[in-house]
């Protein structure tokens, strides 16, 4: 039995090191895979991101009364909240209105323990940020009116670490380097492969053909992982980014993502006449996939249509699954959502791109 | 002796334009046989349905045997290929490249032996861009002979090569032969053809318009030997009376230059010298021409 499997080891452990030799030894390909991406990371770690992604609210305090001010010094140290002090009402709609604010906190000349009722204003179109602005307003201000008021909050959120920005983004430039990896180099290593006639010899070999793409996306997963390790180091320990779960969940989600681009660059391939039309066709589909998953921004300042299209992408749900683990540390079965999502997503590219795959 | 190769009614079709057109032909253990035709004729499509690349419409091929559709993967174990236009792996070295492709084989031949084999013993840490033509295309050669194959099918295998290189490769097909390997080889240069097959099958517009050796081609022409005289004047009429004796068809191509067949029968030519001596023509240059597989090739794909 032994023996029998032994040439079918030999013939994937051969292609498997030919390919991360190749890999290695195409060093362009290899410097840009780690370039660009690290490129990314310094300018967002390097950019005051949290500064930036704070709330900036603006307050506009006509009370006299002590609860007032004990009020504006509450909210002043809310994590995540820019508070300034407005002195009259016109310039404080004149900062909305330009965009220079996002909310306006009105605490009103009668504000008092009897009356403890303030005026928030949007300027934001950030819905769930809208009610987390209101919500932390109300509790503050129940907390200053009755002492005994406990705020409550749900389940898995109570002991969260606060994410900033670059946390955030950290994972997005994750699943940017995966995407340019596995869809653009693979699009333009397979068409270069037919050009110049290799996968035409390779099928003229008794090789099985599912071996050769196992191989592939074998190798493609070494240098994923990588890059994800490389990004990670960087991000974490020189511009301070915060992961807070379980680092191996971070990797399976990377192997299940990686899988659905490595098979998009095998679908994309297959209709690519040259190397330069497969990366004009790899951009095409990455680029705006990487603008509507929220890899930089938030989904929801994104105009309608586009939540729903983002929602069908299978980036958005590897960013979620990833954001979810390293940020909300939640557990793999917790996000299985996602995850159901990618599986199917690898189910469908495989299955297309078995059909559409062409050697010649 | 059965026949190692068994093509029978192929036919294979690109929309309305037939590429392969009733292709029949079988080929022998040990022997070299080479598919001859102009650019186009369909000889690389019939070689890569053979090597199971392509898919035909009707027809049958049975390698050793074996049929072509059930039997693939065994076909291809003993098949040995060079594709007309095949690079390689940029980023491996020649054993590297080598090992890779005798790892997909259950018999595999060393690689630095074959690579030694075929004159790159020097080169095998190299990789193929650092070669030169010639180096190129004997690399190719010692890939498609990686798994030791029983047949070797090649696609052109000079195509673009100086004269030297070519011999060198000729050399090299016929020693692979000499051991023992049936080979298929398509080529359009008709000295490779005539120095290398043993059978030629003449293939244009997707037929096959004749197959036999290189010798009986040229017979078959009803082509003769054909004489040219130079005389030092033009010759007078009781001497062309003479010459019209030889072959009543002759021809003044030239002035002083008289062209005629003279049949292929061995002491043709002396008779023929001793009848100009005997009546005073005595030529100052002479040349003899046989009919050549050009002639051949041309009469068929002409017609």
């Amino acid at each position: 039995m032994s023996l029998l499997i032994l040439p079918k080891i030999r013939i994937m452990t051969q292609l498997f090191i030919s390919n991360l030799k190749i890999m290695y030894r195409n060093r362009q390909t290899a410097f840009w895979a780690l370039f660009f991406p690290l490129l990314l990371v310094t300018v967002f770690g390097l950019f005051n991101m949290t500064e930036y992604s704070k709330s900036k609210i603006g307050i506009l305090n006509s009370s006299e009364d002590e609860l007032a001010t004990q009020l504006i010094d509450s909210l002043g140290n809310i994590k995540g909240w820019s508070i300034s002090s407005q002195t009259d009402s016109k310039s404080l709609e004149t900062d909305l209105e330009t965009g220079s604010l996002e909310y306006g906190i009105y605490i009103p000349e009668n504000f008092s323990l009897e009356n403890p009722f303030v005026t928030v204003q949007y300027a934001s179109p950030n819905d769930t940020e809208h009610q987390v602005i209101a919500a932390t307003t109300r509790d503050t201000i129940q907390q200053l009116t009755n002492p005994n008021y406990v705020v409550t909050t749900i389940g898995d959120s109570i002991n969260k670490e606060p994410a900033n920005y670059f946390d955030t983004v950290l994972l997005g430039i994750i699943g940017l380097a995966i995407t340019v990896n596995s869809v653009i180099s693979i699009t333009i290593q397979l068409s270069t492969y037919r050009n110049q006639n290799i996968l035409k010899r390779l099928l003229a070999t008794p090789l099985p053909i599912w071996k050769f793409f196992f191989c592939e996306i074998l190798s493609h997963l070494v240098l994923v992982l990588v890059q994800t390790s490389v990004i990670l180091i960087v991000g974490c320990f020189i511009f301070g980014a915060n992961i807070y779960g379980n680092i191996l969940y971070i990797y399976v989600i990377v192997i299940i993502g990686t899988i659905v681009f490595i098979n998009i660059g095998f679908i994309l391939s297959s209709w690519a006449n040259s190397p330069a039309a497969g990366s004009g066709l790899g951009n095409a589909v990455i680029f705006p996939m990487i603008f509507l998953s929220g890899t930089f921004f938030p989904v929801e300042y994104l105009p309608w249509p586009l939540p729903l299209l983002s929602a069908i992408i299978p980036l958005t749900p590897m960013l979620e699954a990833l954001r979810e683990v390293a940020l909300s540390q939640m557990s793999l079965i917790a996000i299985w959502p996602s995850i159901a999502v990618l599986l199917v997503w690898i189910l469908l590219t495989g299955v297309i791109a078995t059909r559409v795959f062409k050697f010649n | 002796m059965n026949p190692v190769v068994q093509v029978t009614d192929l036919n294979k079709s690109y929309g309305k334009f037939l590429a392969v057109n009733d292709v029949s032909f079988s080929v022998r253990e040990g022997e070299i046989f080479g598919i001859l035709g102009p650019n186009g004729a369909g000889k690389t499509t019939t070689l890569e349905i053979i090597e199971g690349l392509t898919s035909y419409q009707s027809g049958s091929v049975t390698i050793r045997g074996m049929d072509l559709k059930k039997d693939s993967k065994s076909i291809k174990s003993i098949l040995g290929i060079q594709l007309q236009s095949s690079a390689y792996f940029d980023y491996l070295t020649l054993k590297e490249i080598l090992t890779l492709f005798g790892s997909m084989y259950k018999n595999s031949r060393n690689a630095r032996e074959l690579l030694e084999e075929v004159g790159l013993g020097e080169k095998t840490q190299s990789r193929l861009k650092q070669l030169s033509g010639g180096e190129t295309h004997k690399f190719t050669l010692a890939a498609a002979l990686i798994n030791n194959p029983q047949i070797l099918i090649l696609d052109e295998p000079t195509t673009a090569l100086d004269p030297n290189s070519r011999r060198e490769v000729w050399s090299m097909i016929q020693a692979i032969n000499k051991k023992g390997t049936t080979v298929l080889i398509t080529t359009h240069y008709m000295e490779e053809a005539n120095t290398l097959c043993d059978k030629i099958a003449i293939m244009n517009h997707g037929k096959i318009i004749t197959i036999d050796s290189p010798d009986n081609l040229k017979q078959s022409l009803n082509s003769t030997n054909s004489m040219t005289i130079t005389t030092l004047e033009n010759l007078n009429n009781n001497k062309l009376k003479h010459i019209e004796k030889i072959d009543p068809n002759y021809e003044q191509i030239e002035p002083c230059k008289y062209k005629m067949q003279i049949g292929t029968e061995p002491g043709n030519f002396s008779t023929i010298l001793k009848m100009l001596s005997n009546n005073d023509i005595e030529p100052i240059s002479l040349e003899i021409s046989e009919p050549t597989l050009e002639d051949v090739f041309i009469n068929f794909t002409q017609n």
